[in-house]
């Protein structure tokens, strides 16, 4: 038995509950000091069988994206 | 001001409509102070092409770098200009949201996205029918009238493809049957009709 196993299976262990997606979305968006959203809309992807907690999770990543700097604004018309 | 102010304004103008043309004239009606800025980030598009957001929290950070109303794309679909002019223009349409129609709790939230999941028990919320809504009339906006009825007669004899209709107005082809559709101008002349909610 490893080191990391006898942790896991230590009778102290405290387990840290992992917030649901939309859990984290829910504090992000409407939370106290939170983005505080007047308005939150989104576009259907291509399954028809995504699930609350997969929508959630698009837009908690989006948001994390554009926190760090890895979302890029997009400038022109889209016409061409 | 109401979808009916863009509407009238787009019939003064030929395709293709630009997407900060429509953009900017909604900032104009609606009296928004600040840009509508759009990000490219990377998104399942199996799940999500994108989405609106508007927090009025401006101290944010995010809405420190986004902006007080932004429009999230899937990264993936930026090579379809087509699909990415959609996505950005149907949801500037939801600035002409009712007040009834905005999501702007927990709850509205929690109960769109189940709708979205089709977990509706047979009822829909305002927030989820005008996500529907918001796609016509992005075309409605994206075609102008005289145009739509111009190509839907070429198409009819057989001069006109799906194809070169939706490469004429820079639609996704999918839409097409949508854009001839019975329907089409009724629902376009309803949402012409809704009094939008007063800017946050």
């Amino acid at each position: 038995m490893g080191i990391g196993s006898s942790y896991l299976n230590h009778p102290n262990r405290q387990g840290i509950e992992m917030k649901t997606q939309l859990e984290v979305a829910n504090t992000k968006l409407f939370g106290p000091g939170s983005l505080g959203v007047s308005n939150v809309k989104l576009f259907p992807g291509d399954r028809r069988d995504a699930t609350p907690e997969q929508f959630a999770e698009q837009i908690n990543k989006a948001l994390s994206q554009i926190e760090n700097g890895a979302a890029e604004e997009i400038q022109d018309d889209l016409c061409a | 001001m109401s979808y009916d102010a863009l509407y009238q304004y787009i019939q003064t103008l030929d395709p293709v409509i630009g997407r900060n043309v429509i953009r900017d004239k909604v900032r104009e009606l609606k009296g928004i102070a600040g840009p509508i800025r759009t990000w490219a980030v990377e998104l399942d598009t199996n799940v999500t092409w994108g989405f609106l957001m508007r927090p009025t929290n401006t101290n944010h950070p995010i809405a420190q770098t986004a902006g007080a109303q932004f429009i999230c794309v899937a990264r993936a679909l930026i090579k379809n200009r087509c699909k990415s002019r959609l996505v950005i223009v149907k949801e500037l349409m939801h600035f002409f949201d009712a007040e009834e129609a905005v999501t702007d709790t927990e709850a509205k939230f929690e109960t769109l996205l189940k709708e979205l999941a089709g977990r509706s028990g047979g009822t829909f919320s305002q927030q989820y029918l005008v996500e529907h809504l918001a796609t016509w009339m992005a075309l409605g906006v994206m075609c102008p009238e005289k145009h739509r009825v111009r190509m839907f007669e070429e198409y009819k004899m057989g001069k006109k493809t799906a194809y070169d209709v939706a490469l004429h107005f820079r639609i996704p082809e999918y839409l097409v049957p949508v854009l001839f559709d019975d329907l089409f101008e009724p629902v376009i002349t309803s949402a012409r009709g809704i009094k939008s909610a007063k800017n946050p």
